[in-house]
């Protein structure tokens, strides 16, 4: 269980497109990640430096698996790859996890720039 | 055509792998995607799949997802003789109590005429549901 007590790093995870899940709007990615793969499909629209991840839907893991802490690693690890300032997710209405039918706020990360070393 | 409503037993939905079983069997990966959604939002959606290979493959990966699938025939004849043997009643009681003509009925099971598509939907729900359709049809009482 220690996946509940430790947040994940960048190293602990990788994502994929899944291109059969995927049709334009709809992208799917399978995030590989400590507990398991995990599935996440949304309607991505770019704005700016910014992507909005619309109608977000989170598959393949138990109730509250994955946490904030971790959540913002994985966004974190999106936004790196992408290279993308920030990302915002409006979720569609839980099917599991804390408050079934609920439709959640919005969430917004943003990528801190990191200054750089001085040699 | 298929009637979908999320199971009451309380499985969780499997948002993506109902999306993914909805467009493997035609639909647009967005439609099925707004299908799943009006699911979670409580609602029953009916949903005409291009391509449906084994119906009882579509109930049962849809009952793994966390919903009802049931599937509803529009074409579907009903034997209206049958039927009204079923319910043991007279084409004189049978047209009473759903309000359809003697004459009508005669020909329907004679086969001299078919039902068209209202009669038939309504035949269907009176074959599913018949005391419930004779109660819907009844006159209200006034007191």
């Amino acid at each position: 269980m220690a996946h509940y007590l430790a947040p994940w790093t960048a190293e602990d995870i990788s994502f994929d497109i899944v291109y059969d899940m995927t049709d334009h709007p709809v992208v799917t990615v399978r995030v590989l990640t400590p507990i398991g793969p995990l599935r996440f499909m949304a309607e991505p629209v770019m704005q700016g430096a910014t992507m909005l991840l619309k109608g977000l839907h989170v598959q393949d893991l138990t109730p509250n698996a994955v946490g904030m802490a971790n959540l913002m690693v994985i966004a974190r690890m999106v936004m790196e790859r992408m290279d993308l300032d920030g990302l915002v997710i409006e979720g569609a209405i839980r099917s599991t996890g804390a408050k079934p039918g609920h439709r959640p706020r919005g969430i917004r990360f943003t990528r801190r720039v990191r200054p750089a070393h001085d040699a | 055509m298929f009637a979908l409503r999320t199971t009451l037993d309380r499985t969780p939905l499997g948002t993506i792998d109902a999306t993914e079983a909805l467009a493997r069997r035609g639909l647009s990966m967005l439609r099925a995607k707004r299908l799943t959604e009006d699911l979670l939002d409580g609602h029953r959606v009916f949903a005409e799949l291009p391509v449906v290979e084994d119906v009882q493959a579509v109930i049962a990966d849809m009952a793994a997802c966390g919903i009802a699938a049931v599937l509803i025939r529009r074409d579907a004849t009903v034997d209206v003789r049958a039927l009204r043997e079923r319910l043991h009643l007279t084409r004189e009681q049978f047209a009473i109590r759903y309000g359809l003509e003697v004459e009508t009925l005669r020909n329907w099971e004679t086969g001299k005429r078919e039902p068209d598509t209202t009669a038939r939907s309504y035949l269907r729900a009176i074959a599913n549901a018949p005391e419930a359709v004779e109660q819907a049809y009844a006159t209200p009482s006034l007191d």
